[in-house]
């Protein structure tokens, strides 16, 4: 065990790595000054920021070098125009996106698995065919554009404020019941539930017992990848509804043409993200001893 | 010569015959080619110009003149949502076609020469299956400009990866085969091994993945212009859908509409996906 977390542990560095030298990448590769492009016109930013950004005349090796220091140490640059870190910005919004993805992934889940164990407790019968079709439209509709019909419909028009969380999550939901209605469907045709089926097992005891549990592994994988699609959906989210959270500074930061927390907040995201998918594969392991030994 | 003419048409016609059986796939590809014909023919659907004001009409409701109401300048809504269906597709099709293009080739030399080169592909694609995209494209968006082609290039370029690997995969399995061998000793050279002899065959998950990724490339413009991150002179499903936020209080229709028609293209590109997923792997079907 101690092997297998040491090696995924590992292995996530190079990405994390990768990400920095992307956000590298983009201000060398930006229209204009590095420089300019850090630290606007200069003019909010303190004495010793100007003289780090100063260090550009350096060689472009010694600047990444720097960079990927200067961001593992948590410094993630300076908002010319809140006139503020951008880690400290970012850490303010921080509890209200984690309010909203969590309600939303909390809600998918749980119906999820409600409405994809039904599914496939009748395969092809019409409470599974209409969750299989309704699943569909839900994983096609601009997760965006049904905020807005639900504004129109809900907070417009009957002065009801509809649950964003449970918006935010149609996505996964519809997801998520076809994830479990097909490892459902694959687990139920194995010997085992056969077994508990002839022990005399209840059909409850046998889904949730003795089916589900098995089923709901690569779900648990799902899981964890799917957090950089559900923060995806939080800034569209965000921006419909004026929830004060990650997704809405990002939204102000692009009009405000804020490069440092645009940055910032991509860099920031994709190593939660990396670090989400280390979560993941390690619960993997735990759940399932088959994994450690591969 | 004939005789191979008439295998291949027989090998569509059993494919077809094999899509036909997933209906709503059908609908799909259906809805599919209306859209294409209607961003063909935009000129001779409507008659009013989709860019000309007329306040003396503006945010009307649907009516028999209006189907689809009008916006805040009196424009008609529909010959915007016509209109748009061109730029829209556009996007989705050429972003998709990056995507694709770029994915084959990288997939192709990771999967044939592997070593050093599919080492460093490999790391790539992992990176970016990993980082969000979506915030990716935002910021390279916000910092580049969303000039059209812009969005399209950086879309294309931001979701290879997934298609790489597909590819890759083939690759493995298809390069041990017998006749890339035979290919081999008949003294074939790797580029023509690659594009004509292995490259066709891999191409049935690619086929799938292409739809899905018009699918994706629509959804991503939309997204990036309802975020008032788009090329504002011209008119997309999700530029309209951007500007009428403002009215929408007054207005449903200028917001309803546009958003269905993407709603409307996205499913129909991911039903056809999967039309294609069943008929490419009878296999999958039986079980």
């Amino acid at each position: 065990m101690r092997e297998f977390l040491l090696k995924r542990t590992v292995q996530i560095i190079p990405l994390i790595l990768g990400i920095i030298c992307i956000d590298f990448l983009i201000i060398h590769l930006a229209p204009g000054d590095p420089t300019q492009m850090l630290g606007g016109e200069l003019t909010g930013a303190p004495p010793e920021y100007q003289e780090k950004l100063r260090k550009v005349d350096k060689p472009l090796w010694v600047q990444l070098f720097i960079y990927i220091k200067t961001i593992l140490s948590g410094n993630l640059g300076y908002s010319f125009v809140y006139r503020s870190s951008v880690f400290d910005l970012i850490m303010k919004q921080v509890p209200n996106t984690l309010m909203l993805i969590l309600t939303s992934m909390l809600f998918s889940i749980i119906l999820g698995i409600f409405l994809g164990v039904n599914a496939a407790r009748k395969p092809y019968s019409l409470f599974d065919n209409v969750t299989t079709s309704v699943s569909l439209l839900g994983y096609s509709i601009p997760n965006f554009w049904l905020g807005v019909v639900l504004l129109l419909v809900f907070s417009l028009r009957f002065g009801i404020f509809p649950v964003q969380g449970m918006y935010l999550g149609t996505s996964q939901l519809a997801m998520y019941t076809r994830l479990i209605r097909t490892s459902m469907l694959e687990v139920l045709d194995q010997d085992y539930i056969l077994t508990a089926k002839s022990k005399g097992c209840s059909e409850s005891q046998v889904l949730f017992d003795h089916a589900l549990k098995n089923a709901l592994l690569p779900t648990v994988t799902v899981i964890g990848l799917n957090l950089g699609f559900v923060l995806t959906g939080s800034i569209l989210t965000e921006t419909v509804f004026a929830w004060p959270g990650i997704g809405r500074l990002m939204y102000d930061a692009i009009f405000m043409r804020d490069y440092p927390l645009l940055l910032g907040i991509f860099t920031l995201i994709s190593i939660c993200v990396v670090l989400a998918t280390l979560l993941t594969d390690i619960t993997y392991g735990f759940l399932d001893p088959r994994i450690r030994y591969r | 010569m004939t005789y191979k003419k008439d295998t291949q048409t027989e090998r569509l016609l059993d494919f077809w015959r094999r899509y036909k059986k997933n209906r709503p796939a059908v609908g799909g590809l259906f809805v599919i080619v209306c859209l294409i014909l209607v961003a063909a023919l935009a000129n001779h659907l409507t008659s009013y110009d989709p860019w000309e004001s007329n306040f003396g009409e503006k945010l009307q409701p649907p009516s028999a003149r209006h189907l689809m109401g009008t916006d805040n300048f009196g424009r008609d809504v529909l010959s915007r949502v016509i209109y748009g269906s061109r730029i829209t597709l556009l996007v989705g099709f050429a972003a998709a076609a990056i995507t694709i293009s770029v994915g084959i080739v990288m997939g192709a030399l990771a999967g044939y020469f592997g070593g050093i080169i599919e080492n460093i592909i490999m790391r790539i694609t992992e990176l970016f299956m990993v980082i969000p995209t979506f915030f990716l494209i935002l910021l390279i968006v916000a910092v580049f400009g969303g000039s059209i082609w812009n969005v399209i290039i950086i879309i294309g370029v931001t979701t290879w990866p997934g298609t790489a690997r597909v590819v890759r995969a083939s690759f493995l399995s298809l390069k041990e085969k017998e006749f890339v061998e035979a290919a081999k000793l008949a003294g074939v050279g790797n580029y023509r091994i690659i594009f004509r002899h292995i490259i066709p065959n891999a191409m049935g998950p690619v086929i799938v993945l292409t739809s899905l990724r018009v699918a994706s490339s629509i959804l991503a413009e939309a997204g990036l212009s309802f975020l008032g991150l788009g090329d504002l002179n011209h008119v997309t499903w999700g530029q309209l859908l951007y500007k009428a936020q403002l009215y929408m209080r007054i207005s449903w229709w200028s917001a309803i509409f546009p958003g269905l028609m993407i709603f409307l293209a996205v499913l129909s590109f991911n039903l056809v996906g999967d039309g294609l997923t069943d008929a490419l792997n009878p296999r999958l079907k039986e079980r």
